[in-house]
């Protein structure tokens, strides 16, 4: 069962914050590939900018995420990875309404996430249950030759 | 394991530390009236009353006490207890804690919803989930001590305004330790076997999972699990408040189990009626060895490992082995462990020990919980139910619920954490505890599967019936003595 993190976060309308929304939409995928290969649970992520109502900067920091299993028990993991934690403890940085407890340790980020996560297991529609393990499974037998 | 300075056991609730050998006990449950502000002077009179009687975990020497009592609290006791000056302090416990275990994320790694065991349906319906502020554990020697010791405190609770809440069906009876034969649970194991070893030192100060400073609050350095709140913010005070009420506690996962007794009678019954024969067995002893192979362990204790061919009492309290074998030429050498232990056996799924992790299980081990059950109901001894309840009082001891508890529960929910368990299928379960929730959606099957060396393949029990349901979960936390005192205004 596949589970979502829709990450919601409204940020700063300073220059540096604004700049650094933008930096963090540029390097987000080549930031936290490592990471997210190696936990073999994560079928989709990205980043997206919310525009400001008047079409000028950035409101808030969208990251949406679908994950296979429980996420709680494994936000230790993306804590730890180098990439991944960059890019939730950048997102932290810029929030409007600044993290309490701040994202310096695993319960701060734990708390974070949780407070700012849109999505419940139950609101994910999925087409099928194979884990990302399973889909990138594939026995030697079947793999295709080049011609 | 290092530490700026080890904790006072006379800080410590006793059972965290240690199991006890009291055959009697009792678990009351309480809600709180909830006043407007602070703690009221009737529900300080409460813990006032209790907190004499209240067990540390030094050692009483050859002073056993005839009884005595822990505690917890729920998120939702601790709010209406109204503890903390500045109410925010109660945002910096972990989310889990706040929500409750019937919430969707810890719902996302127990798997009851939607199931025989859905939250909805915890304690009978009795009362609601976030009405349990609080529970007291009592410990006697007899049933006389505790009969006098459940008496003090629901006479302190009557006294002091506080609800009694009713676990069970009948509304008014309470979860009361059942006296089985050698510290058995039902199904017929003996328990109370392989606990962490909460060393304060470690080993060889190599951080270890079974350190106590991943099961105590307020030890962060060297800590694996980092239990929280911890680490006060400087110049911020409710921050600072609750880390300090939360020092030298550690968190309890308090989980009902209904056990289904005739259905696992009836799997070893049918299951040794097909395959005594080709085991060369007697249809008793190969419902043992049935029983052995779902569990990990012989009904005696006996690790599989150990002794794969029949229960020893010299291996009964045995806890030195792996799953790593230097004979096995598969990539990890755990494979061939298979052949005594099946990946998917209780107690193998609880705690793999040395079997490959994948990565995202993190690079320290498998991680633990420490185990404070007793059973409660009257035994059955049969393959046809009686209705009547029984099972599990399960206590479950870790310093976080997310990265101890859950992390533990969805592997019984659904065998993938290790590379023993093959892609290219549907996923095992717990042979034992695995929810098989029909509602979930999990990539699981519920068959179990015995690896064989002999000519005719590996066995497979096909669709496990559903031994466990659950019948309410609490998240409490185990306050310091120095907490409860606060509490009780001494």
């Amino acid at each position: 069962m596949a589970n979502p993190l829709t990450l919601y976060v409204p940020i700063k309308q300073d220059p540096a914050s604004q700049a650094a929304a933008q930096l963090a939409y540029k390097t987000f995928v080549q930031g936290v590939k490592g990471g997210l290969d190696d936990a073999n649970i994560v079928h989709y992520a990205r980043l997206a900018l919310i525009p400001n109502p008047n079409g000028q900067g950035t409101l808030a920091i969208l990251l949406i995420t679908t994950f296979d299993g429980p996420m709680d028990p494994y936000l230790q993991f993306f804590w730890k990875d180098k990439g991944t934690r960059t890019a939730f403890a950048g997102v932290a940085l810029l929030a409007l309404n600044p993290p309490v407890p701040p994202v310096t340790e695993i319960n701060g980020f734990e708390k974070f996430i949780n407070a700012n996560n849109l999505n419940v297991p139950a609101d994910l529609y999925q087409a099928y249950t194979l884990t990302v393990k399973q889909i990138k499974h594939v026995p030697k037998s079947t793999t295709a030759s080049p011609a | 394991m290092t530490s700026d300075c080890d904790p006072y056991k006379q800080n410590i609730q006793g059972l965290i530390l240690r199991g006890y050998t009291h055959p009697f006990s009792c678990h009351l449950l309480f809600n709180f009236p909830n006043p407007s502000q602070g703690t009221s002077p009737e529900q300080m009179a409460f813990f006032k009353a209790l907190y004499p009687h209240v067990q540390s975990a030094e050692d009483w020497g050859d002073q056993k006490p005839n009884w005595m009592l822990n505690l917890g609290l729920t998120w939702y006791g601790l709010q209406a207890l109204n503890v903390f000056e500045d109410p925010n302090s109660l945002g910096y416990f972990p989310s889990e804690f706040q929500a409750g275990p019937w919430s969707a994320n810890p719902q996302s790694s127990l798997g009851d919803a939607g199931g025989p065991g859905d939250p909805s349906t915890w304690w009978y319906g009795n009362f609601q989930n976030e009405q349990l502020h609080c529970v007291v554990h009592a410990y006697a020697m007899t049933q006389s001590d505790l009969d006098e010791v459940v008496t003090l405190v629901t006479n302190a609770a009557n006294s002091s305004g506080l609800t009694e809440l009713f676990a069970l069906k009948d509304k008014k009876s309470r979860l009361t330790q059942s006296q089985l034969p050698n510290d058995e649970i039902h199904f017929g194991y003996r328990d109370g076997i392989s606990e962490p070893e909460l060393n304060w030192s470690g080993k060889l100060g190599v951080p270890d999972q079974s350190d106590l400073n991943n099961f105590l609050v307020g030890y962060p350095n060297g800590s694996i699990i980092q239990p929280g709140p911890a680490s006060p913010l400087p110049g911020v005070p409710a921050s600072a408040a609750a880390a300090s009420f939360a020092k030298d506690g550690c968190y309890n996962a308090f989980r009902i189990l209904y056990q289904n007794v005739a259905a696992f009678n009836t799997l070893l019954e049918e299951q040794a009626e097909t395959l005594a024969a080709r085991l060369g067995l007697s249809q008793p002893q190969a419902q043992e060895w049935i029983a052995a192979k779902l569990m990990g362990r012989w009904r005696n204790g006996s690790p599989m490992m150990l002794s794969p061919d029949a229960p020893d009492p010299c291996t009964q309290e045995g806890e030195d082995f792996g799953y790593i074998e230097q004979i096995d030429s598969s990539q990890f050498q755990d494979m061939n462990s298979g052949l005594k232990c099946p990946f998917s056996a209780h107690t193998r799924v609880g705690n793999p020990r040395n079997e490959d992790l994948l990565s995202i299980e993190g690079t320290s081990g498998p991680p633990r919980i420490a185990r404070r059950g007793m059973p409660y109901g009257p035994p059955l001894n049969s393959t046809s139910d009686d209705g009547v309840d029984r099972g599990l009082i399960g206590l479950f001891l870790c310093g976080s619920f997310s990265r101890q508890f859950e992390q533990i529960y969805s592997w019984f929910n659904m065998n993938n954490f290790s590379s023993v368990f093959p892609d290219d299928q549907l996923y095992p379960q717990d042979a034992v505890l695995g929810n098989r929730n029909p509602q979930n959606t999990l990539p699981v099957g519920t068959d179990f599967d015995i690896p064989m060396s002999d000519s005719q393949g590996d066995i497979t029990f096909s669709s496990l019936d559903t031994f466990i349901v659950t019948r309410g979960t609490a998240y409490c936390l185990l306050p310091s003595l120095a907490s409860i005192r606060l509490i009780a205004g001494l």
